[in-house]
């Protein structure tokens, strides 16, 4: 609990900062924007414009290598003014290296995550979303994070994958065990990360196997174009490394999303102007809406990255080996870049978006995001005419970093 | 106004498509293709939102 600025500690994996970290934050970015952390070596780095800086360096003086989301027993161990380096065999998932294998690896694997193929994917989600709405709202009472957004970014991640979509619900049970961490030591509640990224291979195996036995032929483009790649143009990558390549998409496509959308939609309950505002011309109004969820609803608090070069942010000097812990939710409620920051405004005028980061690990599922987001507040809103939340049924457990609602209750007073 | 492509950070993200279609457009190859390379004053707003919002900070607007 914060009492004064003089006693003032903030660390990511402290107990109170995990059971609700938005006070901290209101106090870092007023009082100690660039705030270290001595035993991770670490700066906390909270204001908007720093955050960006630190995204969008051209100069390549950050890296993301020894971990874009690192966890508590990697931090406790000092670089020394050394940045590990990675093996390139077997290659660890891309997200861990840097250029030029990071570029290499990532585009690889893009181009059905782009804006035109996305475009193709608007029935399937489309199909998707209104057969869970066909089977959910007859109901009345149910969660809308897992039941509603988290089938349907699992099943958007099953048609990406190749996968028979009944694989949809032990994804989306997988992924949430994932991030559900200890709420006093900070670590994995779901045994360790070595055991969790085992999880996440068998089950990403179950798309690379039947792909490379029937020729990867690029009718699975996400699984296929990983299949045929080679590195430095000579070596293809075992199975295993594949299923490491493409464990980022899969667990970023179906972790955030059904959070942002089930705590957006009660955010347009809670302000029944603001939903009156949003129905009133649907088609045009759910774009802007999910911006504003994506601003507001966010539950990935930080990401971390490492200095490679010396450079000065928020005038503080960095050095090599050094890590920046970015407070992304900080961030997005910073009131230099954003009006009455703690409002949730559905229209408001977002200039700088955060949300997707920026720089070298941009979203790359962005569009997917996008699509499914904006379908899902359109069906949602279309079919059910009057809706309220059990706000004494909420679930937000203390995380360092998924902070989000996990069970959004919601109950149905009238649908067609 | 005038578009500049810093091609060497361009990746093709595609955001710039989204915010001003008639300015920037992904090829059948996904490669970014400038359109109008001195979009009229009309399309400013498209423009100066895909600027801001390139993840990869490539796009710059001389005058």
């Amino acid at each position: 609990v914060i009492t004064s600025a003089a006693d003032f500690t903030y660390n990511p994996h402290d107990a109170d900062v995990m059971a609700n970290p938005v006070p901290y934050y209101e106090v870092l970015r007023e009082q100690f924007p660039m705030y270290y952390i001595r035993e991770y070596d670490a700066y906390a780095i909270s204001r908007f414009e720093d955050v960006y800086d630190v995204l969008s360096d051209a100069g390549h003086r950050f890296t993301g290598v020894e971990g874009t989301l690192m966890n508590r027993d990697q931090f406790l161990v000092r670089n020394g003014g050394v940045l590990p380096s990675w093996s390139r065999n077997p290659l660890p998932p891309f997200t861990s290296t840097d250029s030029p294998d990071y570029e290499d690896l990532r585009q690889a694997h893009v181009a059905p995550l782009r804006p035109k193929s996305v475009a193709l994917m608007e029935t399937f989600v489309l199909g998707i979303v209104r057969e869970r709405l066909d089977h959910l709202l007859p109901q009345r009472s149910f969660n809308l994070t897992t039941e509603f957004g988290g089938i349907v970014a699992a099943s958007t991640m099953c048609q990406l994958y190749g996968l028979p979509l009944d694989l949809a619900r032990p994804i989306l049970d997988m992924i949430n065990s994932g991030s559900m961490t200890d709420p006093e030591s900070g670590g994995l509640q779901a045994g360790n990360t070595v055991q969790l990224a085992r999880q996440h291979r068998e089950m990403i195996m179950k798309a690379v196997v039947p792909r490379r036995a029937a020729g990867a032929d690029g009718s699975v483009p996400l699984v296929d174009d990983m299949v045929n790649f080679r590195l430095d143009g000579v070596r293809p990558l075992t199975d295993e490394e594949v299923c490491d390549q493409l464990v980022c998409v899969l667990v970023g496509g179906t972790e955030t999303l059904p959070k942002v959308v089930a705590h957006g939609l009660m955010e347009l309950w809670r302000h029944p102007d603001q939903l009156a505002e949003v129905r009133s011309d649907l088609s045009l109004n759910a774009r802007p809406a999910f911006e504003e969820m994506t601003r507001y609803c966010g539950p990935a608090q930080w990401f971390t990255r490492q200095v490679r070069e010396p450079i000065t942010i928020g005038g503080t000097e960095l050095k090599p080996g050094q890590r920046v812990i970015l407070l992304m939710q900080s961030a997005a409620r910073d009131p230099r870049e954003f009006d009455g920051p703690d409002e949730f405004v559905w229209n408001r005028p977002i200039e700088r978006n955060l949300a997707f980061s920026f720089g070298q690990h941009y979203c790359v599922g962005v569009h997917v995001a996008k699509l499914e987001g904006r379908i899902m507040i359109e069906e949602f809103l279309s079919r059910v005419h009057d809706f309220e939340i059990d706000e004494a049924g909420l679930v937000r457990l203390p995380s360092s970093f998924q902070w989000g609602y996990s069970v959004v209750p919601v109950t149905i007073n009238d649908y067609s | 106004m005038k578009i500049v492509i810093d091609w060497k950070q361009c990746e093709g993200n595609g955001i710039c498509s989204v915010e001003a279609p008639d300015v920037f457009e992904l090829d059948d190859d996904d490669n970014l293709t400038v359109l109008l390379e001195n979009p009229g004053d009309e399309l400013r707003a498209g423009v100066e939102a895909a600027v801001r919002s390139c993840p990869k900070r490539a796009i710059s607007l001389a005058d």
